[in-house]
């Protein structure tokens, strides 16, 4: 039996009717899902001046590390011995009666609710899309084959592919509309980094992939750290950077007649 | 990359902005050329193996392309090999998706 050019003719109007109408309905679900997500974010709520002056003051210290080159020895001395005292003596604390303790969960705090919200609304703006699209072509577009792949697929991906037609003998390259479905939703996310620049909403893998790793997206202040440690280990950077400072405009004199000359 | 002394580091600094942009370029040059690369592939009529092939060779010549690019526009913090192929694999459903599509109207 010939199982390797099985040909089914097929009618042109397929694929005005059925390719390019999923095509641009996801595509325009896609971007509308962006927007509607960037719309959905809630503004960041206003804190009072203890917190902001604790959070402020923390990177103040990570700014002065990371930029310690653009200053002379002396005033990074100054400014490093200035937060290096008041770090240890937790001059910036928001209670300083709480100085060694973590502080509570994050279902008590209200910035990690609302980062916590943040993310919930994020999801439910990627999973009705998609739960919305699949039963309607689930409804309209089942029961028939409707394309060949061009690169073959092993037995197992038929019942999946070929969800409406049950035949044992067709080959696996012939696939149904919700196979469409399927490949548009992976093979979209170039379109949309395109479309959309790199920091699309509609991306879902990239969700994913932010979704376990969320110590890298959120604020350094989540419930549950200890803000007088961190003012000490910030301290021992300092420390460390004092020994190995260079500054940009060393010998810049020299420099500069060397480019001349 | 070689190491740099602090010194130098400070001396010719590297913008984040600039960082960003030069990964969104790349990023939009490869996601742009593999759908290219799929409507090509579809036309042609390449069937399975023959087509992933088509698609390797057509990514190699772009990261080729990326791989010589002279000293800061060829900067993507971290190799420029990696960066581009890391690009590639994204994109890579896109030239399927691509393909799929034009291989369909095509053939009948």
């Amino acid at each position: 039996m010939a199982q390797d050019d099985q040909t089914i003719l097929r009618d042109p109007a397929l694929f005005y009717w059925i390719l390019f109408p999923i095509t641009i309905v996801m595509i325009l679900t896609g971007i509308l899902r962006h927007y509607a997500t960037v719309l959905m974010q809630s503004d960041p709520k206003k804190q009072d001046i203890n917190t902001t002056r604790e959070q402020r003051n923390l990177i103040r210290g990570i700014n002065l590390r990371n930029n310690a080159g653009q200053i002379p020895l002396s005033s990074y001395l100054s400014r490093k011995n200035y937060l290096v005292g008041a770090y240890q003596r937790g001059d910036f604390l928001k209670d300083p009666e709480n100085k060694g303790q973590a502080p509570g969960n994050p279902m008590s705090d209200p910035a990690g609710m609302d980062q916590m919200m943040n993310m919930v609304k994020g999801n439910m703006a990627m999973i009705v899309p998609q739960t919305l699209i699949m039963g309607w072509i689930n409804a309209f577009f089942s029961g028939f084959v409707i394309m060949k792949l061009p690169f073959p697929l092993t037995i197992r991906f038929k019942s999946m592919l070929q969800s409406g037609v049950a035949t044992r003998d067709l080959d696996v390259r012939w696939v149904s509309s919700l196979s469409w479905y399927f490949l548009n939703l992976f093979g979209l996310r170039p379109v949309f980094s395109y479309l959309l620049g790199s920091e699309n909403a509609a991306d879902q893998m990239a969700q994913q992939m932010q979704q376990a790793n969320p110590a890298a997206a959120m604020n350094m202040f989540q419930p549950g750290q200890d803000p007088h440690k961190m003012f000490l280990a910030e301290a021992e950077n300092l420390e460390v950077i004092g020994g190995t400072h260079e500054y940009v405009l060393d010998g810049v004199e020299e420099r500069l007649l060397a480019k001349l000359s | 990359m070689s190491t740099n002394t602090i010194l130098e580091e400070l001396q010719t600094p590297v913008l984040p902005e600039a960082l960003a942009h030069n990964r969104a370029t790349l990023s939009n040059a490869v996601n742009l050329a593999s759908i290219i690369l799929g409507v090509v592939a579809g036309t042609l009529g390449l069937e399975s193996y023959v087509g992933f092939i088509f698609y390797f060779v057509g990514s190699a010549l772009i990261a080729g392309a990326v791989v010589s690019l002279p000293g800061r526009q060829g900067y993507f913090g971290k190799s420029p090999l990696g960066a581009v192929l890391e690009e590639i694999g994204n994109a890579a459903m896109g030239f399927v998706l691509a393909w799929t599509l034009i291989f369909g109207i095509v053939r009948s």
